[in-house]
């Protein structure tokens, strides 16, 4: 038969059974009345040709079945059967359909949240772009700088020029702008700045107009060019149709609009979305950098992405690059380049940073492992369900076994009626976790730069997970119940016992599964606990400032054009104003936001230690967090001064260069001395006195260890952007309001951003507590899930025992036992089952949280807190849903029960 | 005379055999067999209808109503190329096995 006669075989089968049955039994009674007639011809009377035909004819069911199974495709019709069959059953036990599948969903949902994430972490390609898997990343390791990930231009051309394994490669800078379109007030935005090969290189089309030409940006300020992102294009300017040649101010100067980048392109750096596209090249006239931005090699603040040559692995391009920085090396500061390593990492690799992204797959890794636990939790716990439930369907199972079903077609059945159930069950997850992924979107960083956060969930391979998770977890639960109730004894089912038999292996069975429920749950209890202690503890840390009750206001005066003198003129006038606003207590200037994308990170030395060499590179040289603040900086932020003054009035551009340090920088450059009336020099600029030592507190992240940190006076080195920091009396958020009116007198046309309260701030900011909270938010729903879905197992065994055991409670009772005694009886037999899945839990844990202190800052392993706490409210919850059987177990009537049975 | 027990697979053969003379329906390819082998075999409807559907899922014969010799209606069964192809090589098979058995009936002593 070809294939299209054995589809339309299978259809028939399927769909036209009941004319394929008929069409059989015509035929069989043709049969039937032939051989009768034979027979008369033959010369037997009419009866007894009947009675021939009929008894050589046999059971009539017995041979349409074996005619059907010859048929074939009969498991088709079977399936169907099933099918209809289960939902029949599901339908019919809403209760417990409800209860399996809600069990399941949760275990499912948790499953298929932390599987998209994942998923969209490690294993998304970049969008719009050609063949993303060859794309690499190139990346340095630099003991000196954590956040050193980026290379030199000139550094760039030598890898891009002389490492054959590297096909091409780009270059990449972010930057914030202050972008004006005619007729609108300029707003604050991030673009890329990239070489002119970066459209090319990464095979994308333009929407709109073109993308860079061949030739364009090569030269230094010869092509004010810029192409914007689809994203910006719709959101800003409402999908300009006419937007192509258009005029744009970039930081006051005028740049064409050339085109439109495709719908999906976000550019070449996973999860940040920038406005627009401007050549390498006009940096200098845009942003007012030195040329030599391009050729001293070390500025080195360029992105590397790179597309690799077919048939290089990325360890052979290592191999290359290693080469090329021998031969580059002497070009660099004497020693700047001793102790680093180019690396070169797949793109999906270098998620969401090259320096961090060792961390993540560890942490994907323990998120997995936890969620996995979670949906063996709800497995076990809908496998006991079944197992009762076919404890309760014995009868039925005997009477189709009597009937002739076979044992394989019981098992069929049930396993059905199971895979039914996670069908549903992973509607209800998908649900649920698109509900997860919600509000876990709603926690993602923000912040001045703009972040592509498409939704957590979605991905093609996410629903193909949880189809398969689905499938898999009702097979996991169907199975073993199924093969048990499918082991019928037709004797004793038809004496109407059923509820005996194999009891001591089911309930070991049972037991065990409740056991493993529990050790799993504490596990995942566990793992959310310090989740959630490293974020109180964190909560805790000494900041070095008071965080509470501050307003922030962001401004950036070198990009809206203002010099020095009138930028402080435009700074005095705006303090005065904001200082007046009602609920203002104090107001003060800094040039770094603490924890925010600008850490504001230089290298300092001793004045006095001799020079390494020509770039200034002093022996003892560190690198510390800077930040240029005024007078008010101090007493407004409330930085506690240990010794000496802090930054005064008096401390201008013509008064004698200060600086007041942290005792962290004073421990590490004059350890032993007092630093007041030291010197401190930057690798380029004026030795700074030492006038006062400060506390240390947390600068570029929440979770530094103590880091050098040094505050100068702004009024000493004018420095562009600027932040407001501004006390208030009572709610911070009530002022922004006047703060932006103030803001808007002074100067209609500048974009203010992080215009925010410091609280707020610090807990969405990707270096603050963001991280912690989100990772938090998830442990704790999953230890919330998890203790849930314990509870209900531990619930639903005890139950199924009392029930079991009415007959031999009852008896107990009418031999006198006390009602006390029973209770007791139940509790006992519910703690001991709980007290060993306990034990066996804290022990895997205490594994777990080893690992978990490499991911959490100043976590104990063995953090009493948790592991007590998990014990307690673990035992107590359990010991609960024992009470509720225990209680009707109590109240069983001895006379009632003993007649019953 | 005892009804024979027929072979495993040997249902098979004979009615491919039977349906290579033309078609037929169920009833007349189980007379035939009845006659053709002297009363001795009886191909019982237990067997003989699975035998079919099988061989029709297999493309060894395919069926189709018809108008039966008392005019009734009744399906009838023909060989297809397959069949005629299978039954050349069951028919083989048969002859090698039988001349083996009586060879082996005949020297073992």
């Amino acid at each position: 038969m070809n294939l299209l006669a054995r589809l339309i075989h299978a259809a028939r089968t399927l769909f036209q059974r009941r004319q394929v049955d008929a069409e059989m039994a015509e035929e069989m009674r043709y049969h039937r009345e032939a051989q009768i007639e034979a027979n008369l011809a033959a010369g037997m009377s009419r009866r007894d040709a009947t009675r021939a035909a009929n008894l050589q004819f046999g059971p009539a069911d017995a041979i349409a079945e074996a005619g059907r199974d010859a048929r074939g495709f009969s498991w088709l019709a079977h399936l169907r059967q099933d099918l209809r069959y289960g939902s029949k059953m599901l339908f019919k036990h809403k209760g417990f359909t409800f209860v399996a599948v809600m069990t399941l969903g949760l275990g499912l949902s948790a499953n298929i949240t932390i599987f998209s994430m994942v998923d969209i972490f490690f294993f998304q390609p970049l969008e719009g772009v050609k063949a993303p898997s060859e794309l690499v990343v190139l990346t340095r390791d630099d003991p000196r700088n954590e956040f050193a990930s980026s290379v030199s231009w000139a550094d760039y051309e030598d890898y891009r020029d002389e490492v054959p394994g590297v096909a091409d490669a780009v270059a990449i800078l972010m930057r914030p702008v202050h972008l004006g379109w005619a007729g609108k007030v300029p707003h604050r935005t991030w673009v890329e700045l990239v070489s002119p090969n970066y459209f090319s290189m990464l095979g994308t089309q333009p929407h709109l107009g073109r993308l860079f030409l061949p030739g364009e940006g090569e030269a230094i300020g010869a092509d004010p060019i810029v192409v914007v992102s689809h994203r910006y294009w719709q959101d800003r300017l409402g999908g300009d149709p006419g937007v192509v040649g258009r005029a744009v101010q970039i930081n006051g100067q005028a740049c064409e609009v050339v085109g439109v980048a495709a719908a999906k392109f976000d550019g070449a750096q996973w999860g940040i979305a920038p406005a627009a596209w401007l050549p390498a090249k006009m940096a200098p006239a845009l942003i007012h950098w030195d040329e030599n931005m391009f050729t001293d090699r070390n500025w080195n603040a360029w992105r590397v992405v790179g597309r690799r040559a077919a048939g290089y692995d990325v360890d052979r391009i290592g191999v290359e690059l290693a080469v090329v920085d021998q031969r580059i090396a002497p070009l660099h500061a004497s020693g700047s380049m001793d102790d680093v390593v180019t690396r070169v990492v797949p793109e999906q690799r270098s998620r969401p940073e090259p320096s961090v992204s060792g961390f993540l797959p560890l942490a994907a890794a323990v998120f997995l492992s936890l969620v996995l636990m979670i949906l063996l939790i709800a497995c076990a716990n809908v496998a006991n369900l079944l197992f009762a439930r076919a404890a309760s369907r014995q009868r039925e199972m005997g009477i189709r076994a009597a009937v002739g079903a076979t044992r394989g077609r019981l098992t069929r059945q049930l396993l059905t009626e199971s895979l039914l159930l996670a069908t549903l069950a992973g509607v209800v997850g998908w649900g649920l976790s698109y509900v997860a992924g919600i509000a876990m979107a709603g926690l993602s960083p923000s912040g001045d730069m703009p972040i592509a956060t498409e939704s957590v969930q979605g991905s093609y391979w996410s629903i193909v997970f949880a189809v398969g998770v689905s499938l898999l977890a009702g097979l996991v639960t169907g199975l073993l119940p199924a093969l048990r109730a499918t082991r019928v004894d037709l004797q004793q089912v038809m004496k109407g016992g059923g509820s005996g038999g194999q009891g001591r292996r089911r309930h070991w069975l049972r037991n065990g599964l409740v056991m493993s429920q529990v050790a799993f749950c504490a596990v995942v209890l566990v793992a959310g606990g310090l989740f959630l202690r490293s974020l109180k503890q964190a909560s805790h840390l000494e900041l070095g400032f008071d965080p509470h009750q501050v307003a922030l206001a962001s401004i950036d005066l070198d990009l809206q054009g203002y010099s020095p003198v009138q930028g402080k003129t435009f700074l005095d006038d705006l303090t005065r104003g904001v200082g007046a606003l009602p609920g203002v207590d104090s107001v003060a200037l800094g040039n770094v936001l603490p924890m925010s994308n600008n850490p504001g990170l230089r290298d300092v030395a001793d004045a006095a230690a001799p020079k390494l060499d020509e770039t200034g590179r002093r022996e003892g040289e560190l690198q510390a967090a800077s930040n240029l603040v005024d007078e008010h900086f101090m007493s407004t932020m409330r930085v506690s001064l240990l010794r000496g003054r802090g930054i005064e009035r008096q401390d201008t551009a013509e008064s004698p260069p200060v600086v007041v340090v942290n005792e962290a920088l004073a421990a590490k450059l004059w350890p032993g001395q007092d630093a007041i009336g030291q010197r401190l020099t930057q690798r380029w600029g004026e030795p700074m006195e030492v006038v006062g030592v400060m506390a240390t507190g947390k600068y570029v992240m929440i979770s530094e260890d103590p880091r050098p940190a040094y505050l100068q006076p702004l009024a000493q080195a004018y420095n562009a952007p600027v932040t407001l920091f501004i006390r208030t009396k009572g709610e911070p958020a009530a002022v922004i309001p006047g703060v932006q009116r103030v803001l808007q007198q002074l100067d209609p046309s500048l974009p203010v951003y992080n215009v925010q309260t410091m609280d707020e701030h610090l807990r969405t900011t990707a270096f603050g507590y963001m991280p912690m909270r989100m990772a938090a938010f998830m442990a704790g729903a999953q230890g919330l899930v998890g203790l849930l879905l314990a509870v209900m197992g531990v619930y639903g065994v005890v139950a199924f025992s009392v029930s079991q055991r009415t007959r031999e409670i009852g008896i107990r009772l009418a031999l006198g036992a006390e009602r006390g005694d029973v209770f007791r009886l139940v509790i006992r037999g519910g703690l001991r089952l709980i007290l060993i899945g306990l034990v066996v839990g804290l022990l895997g844990a205490v594994g777990l949280s080893h690992v978990l202190a490499g991911l959490l800052v100043g976590l104990d392993p063995l953090d009493i807190p948790v592991f007590g706490g998990v014990t307690v409210v673990l035992t107590g919850v359990s010991l609960l849903a024992c009470y509720l059987p225990a209680r009707r177990a109590m109240a069983i009537d001895p006379a009632v029960t003993l007649k019953c049975e | 005379m005892s009804k024979l027990e027929l072979l495993q697979g040997t249902l098979d053969l004979l009615v491919l055999r039977v349906l290579n003379a033309g078609p037929m329906h169920g009833f007349g390819i189980a007379q035939k067999i009845h006659l053709l082998s002297a009363d001795a075999l009886r191909i019982e409807e237990g067997s003989l209808y699975p035998a079919l559907y099988r061989m029709e899922r297999k493309a060894w014969i395919e069926a189709e109503w018809g108008v039966s010799e008392n005019n009734r209606r009744a399906k009838f069964y023909r060989l297809t190329p397959t069949g005629r192809k299978q039954l050349a090589t069951e028919e083989a098979t048969w002859a090698r096995l039988t001349s083996a058995v009586s060879q082996v009936l005949a020297k073992a002593d």
